[in-house]
């Protein structure tokens, strides 16, 4: 029996992306389906500065995904950020696997800001990310973590939370 | 026997029932819509398109293998291409614990995990998912299924039993070589070159385009290769040459379906020297004997998306193999239908099952040698045509989602010869960190009998007046029971620690049944002596399996693996009149590998290959070690030139004597030089 589905994961075509594309493009993408506190994103051609901490190839990818682009009417920005930096400035705060024992600390710190920290694999989300991207097969979905978008004042648009999973702090046994 | 108390997977109506089932699913799936094509920027794509596209990144790809709980290794395009060496058997040396030895100059035995042999029969070894395992004879014929090296995008090697998935003879391993798609073989590649061993060489292979969405590539090569020396130090009588073309088209019909046809015709032109009085082997003079051969395959493989959680594929292929030398001529043809189907059931639950008909058939065209004694071969009948039938279904239930994976799987085989066989196997995968795994499994495996075991019938002569006969028509299927632990770990980025310990318990294995000797009459008084096929042995082996990989600085890599191997015959359990078939001593205890590849400069790159194998006391082949290396230049951005050796160090070595009736020849110091042209 020849494992023909996994022998034939080669013929993907090339029209199919990198991991690392798709979730830059979800990235843009979640930007237009959160809403920032008032205020938070400062006047109304001020950047809208997407941070990359822990992922230094990402920054490229992402830059190609938002240029151009705005959100809000704010033109958006991607910028790196050195682990000690404060992310205080950041309206997106996007942190590598490579950071994952950090997470907890850079996590904190992002706490009660109005940031939007998206990170992947699941342990994000639980550990009080607000959105995470997790892999499932040869595609990409993402969980939400509803409380830690309140503490952070965020609104996030129904369209938004019914394509992802909600995970809730409060009642994890209530998932699916 | 093996046939279990389970329901039977295959009554005569079953064939055509699930390929009605399947005709329908796939009419089924075609009436849906396709998706919207995602735009050319992919961040106007919506999320829902997002969500459902297919991420491809080779380097993620390795990622989710380091994730398998299995021993899995992947010979990628690039080191094939700088390992410099030319057929694909001698790729596969660089896989930790695969035992790779080169027979004479056309012919291999390739394995894992013992029992290795001209006809290793207990690995599958596939080619785009298309088997190539030979069942007139139980093994793979190595010189005929080559592929071109360019072509090839990798070779993922499994190691111990892969048979809950893959196929019956997974008993130690799969070999699964995956080409590359018409669409990363664009324009023209040509390369040209020769040496003293690897006379001449040449292909050609050319990729183009059929619309926006399909690609083909069409490619015709040749070489000539020279004969190795015998072990007195004369020429051998092993020389060859091989020519071959195909193609392969790959479609993209809409975003969730997709098509891929490749096809191939080769022929090849060789000589050997055999023992004409195998298995004797002694009263005879090693005779010079043509070895000839021809064939093809067409395969084509339809793959859909049927939604974002459940893809299908269905191929089928057609292979066929024309084989003449001393004892007479092969013709075997493979009619094959696979249908699979994964689906992520839940979020824990990801399930894959799929059933797969053979429609086999063989000629075998008996051949007297004109020298005295001889053997003659038949097979009984000398024609057939046989079904096969199997299913498996695999569930990966995610414990503790990407940390805690339990994979439970069982196939299920019905075949002309052994019934009904179950092929369970249960494997767990404990993920601590992203960079460490530890995995555990344990699984059953059935090596059903090849009709060269079943419908063979030997005559040899085993002393003078004394004729012998080999057959085995009661031959049983061998079982495997395979207890196998592994960690993976990158303490950093890189570096990465790949080791397996397996421990593996072989019942019904093949033994040599003498039977007792009787007095013919007529027409003129002999004295016959059954010899048969049983299932007498039992044995187990346990070894570990190191790989190591080092990325020492940004253009330095080195490798190293080390390979420990036992296999223990349960003498008890043979009687007087029964011999093993595999005897202990015939792997190698210790195998070590270093490899190194280093970008010398921006245009320049060296690579070195050094192989230890310790001694195979049962068969008489002394350690050696063996250095292979690879100086390559690009020239121009199109052109490079590579310079390839072989046994450096080493004027030349044995490394198998077969048990079959090849004379096995030694390979020598090569060298060649090679120009490789892309435009």
């Amino acid at each position: 029996m020849p494992g023909i589905m996994l022998a034939a994961n080669a013929d993907t075509p090339p029209s199919s992306h990198s991991e690392d594309e798709i979730e830059s493009a979800m990235l843009y993408n979640f930007t237009r389906f959160v809403e920032w506190p008032a205020g938070a994103l400062g006047a109304d051609a001020a950047p809208l500065a997407i941070c990359v901490l822990g992922d230094d190839a990402r920054v490229p990818v992402l830059e190609a995904a938002v240029r151009n682009k705005t959100a809000y009417g704010h033109p958006l920005s991607v910028r790196r950020l050195d682990a000690r930096a404060n992310p205080k400035g950041c309206a997106v705060l996007f942190v590598g696997i490579a950071d994952g024992p950090r997470m907890a600390g850079i996590l904190q710190s992002a706490a009660r800001a109005p940031i939007l920290t998206i990170g992947e694999r699941v342990q994000f989300s639980r550990m009080g990310g607000v959105i995470a991207f997790i892999r499932e097969g040869n595609r990409i979905r993402f969980e939400i973590n509803l409380d830690a978008a309140d503490r952070a004042g965020l609104q996030i648009s129904s369209k938004l939370l019914r394509l992802a999973t909600v995970w809730r702090e409060s009642a994890p046994r209530a998932r699916n | 026997m093996t046939a279990l108390p389970v329901p039977r997977l295959c009554s005569p109506g079953l064939w055509a029932k699930a390929i009605a089932v399947a005709i329908l699913l796939a009419s089924r799936c075609l009436a849906n819509d396709p998706p919207a094509q995602p735009p050319a920027d992919l961040s106007e794509a919506s999320l829902e398109t997002l969500m459902n596209m297919e991420v491809s990144s080779p380097g993620r790809k390795d990622q989710k293998l380091s994730q398998t709980a299995g021993a899995i290794y992947v010979v990628t395009q690039e080191d094939i291409r700088r390992s410099g060496v030319t057929s694909i058997p001698d790729v596969l040396r660089m896989v930790p614990g695969l035992q790779v030895a080169q027979i004479d100059a056309s012919q291999w035995a390739v394995t894992c995990r013992g029992f290795n042999g001209r006809f290793a029969d207990k690995m599958l070894v596939m080619i785009d998912g298309r088997t190539i395992y030979n069942n007139l004879f139980g093994g793979v014929y190595w010189e005929q299924n080559d592929v071109p090296l360019e072509d090839i995008e990798r070779i993922e090697v499994i190691r111990g039993p892969g048979a809950t998935m893959w196929g019956a003879n997974a008993v130690n391993g799969v070999i699964n070589i995956i080409t590359r798609p018409a669409q990363e073989t664009q324009g023209f590649l040509v390369t040209s070159g020769g040496g003293n061993a690897d006379r001449g060489f040449g292909s050609v292979r050319y990729g183009g385009e059929l619309g926006d969405n399909a690609s083909y590539r069409l490619y015709t090569r040749y070489f000539d290769r020279g004969p190795f020396e015998t072990v007195n130090s004369q020429e051998a009588h092993d020389g060859w040459d091989s020519a071959q073309g195909g193609g392969r088209m790959d479609w993209k019909i809409s975003e969730r379906d997709s098509l891929s046809v490749e096809g191939e015709v080769y022929g090849d032109r060789g000589q050997e020297t055999i023992y004409p009085d195998y298995p004797e082997n002694t009263l005879s003079a090693p005779l010079a004997d043509s070895l000839d051969t021809s064939g093809g395959y067409a395969l084509a493989r339809w793959k859909r998306q049927i939604s974002d959680r459940s893809g299908m594929a269905l191929q089928f292929s057609f292979s066929e193999e024309n084989r003449g030398e001393g004892f007479g001529v092969a013709d075997t043809r493979i009619l094959d239908l696979d249908f699979q189907q994964h689906f992520t059931a839940s979020s824990r639950h990801d399930l894959m099952w799929g059933l797969e008909f053979t429609a086999y058939g063989d000629h075998f065209e008996s051949r007297r040698i004109s020298v005295e004694p001889s053997t003659f071969v038949q097979f009984l009948p000398a024609s057939v045509i046989q079904p096969f039938a199997s299913g498996f279904l695999q569930d990966e239930i995610a414990l503790l989602p990407e940390r805690l994976t339990l994979t439970l799987g069982t196939k299920l085989e019905r075949d002309v010869y052994m019934g009904l066989g179950a092929q369970p196997s249960a494997r767990l995968l404990w993920a601590p960190t992203s960079r460490q795994s530890l995995w555990a499994a344990v699984s059953r495996a059935v090596r059903p009998p090849a009709r060269g075991e079943r419908d063979l019938l030997l005559e040899f002569e085993a002393a003078p007046g004394v004729l012998g006969t080999l057959s085995g028509p009661n031959f049983q299927p061998q079982t495997a029971l395979a207890y196998e632990a592994g960690y993976r770990n990158q303490p950093a980025r890189w570096v990465t620690l790949d080791l397996a310990a397996f421990f593996c318990n072989y019942r019904d294995l093949r033994s040599m049944e003498i039977g007792a000797p009787s007095l013919v009459q007529a027409p003129a008084p002999y004295i016959l002596l059954p010899l048969t096929f049983g299932n007498n042995a039992a044995g187990h082996t346990y070894g570990i399996e190191l790989a190591t990989d080092w990325s020492l600085t940004r253009r330095w890599r080195v490798t190293g693996n080390y390979s420990w191997f036992r296999y223990v015959l349960d003498r008890a359990d043979l009687g007087p009149e029964s011999l093993p078939y595999d005897v202990e001593g015939s792997s190698p205890a210790h195998q070590v590998q270093f490899r190194s590849q280093w970008d010398v400069a921006r245009k320049l790159t060296f690579d070195t290959n050094v192989y230890f194998v310790s001694a195979l006391p049962a068969i008489g082949v002394p350690a050696y070690v063996r250095t292979d290396a690879r100086l390559g230049w690009h020239v121009t951005r199109a052109a490079e030139l590579s310079l390839g050796g072989q046994n450096l160090l080493d004027g030349r070595h044995l490394e198998f004597i077969s048990n079959d009736y090849v004379l096995s020849s030694e390979p020598g110091r090569t060298a060649y030089l090679k120009v490789t042209w892309a435009f």
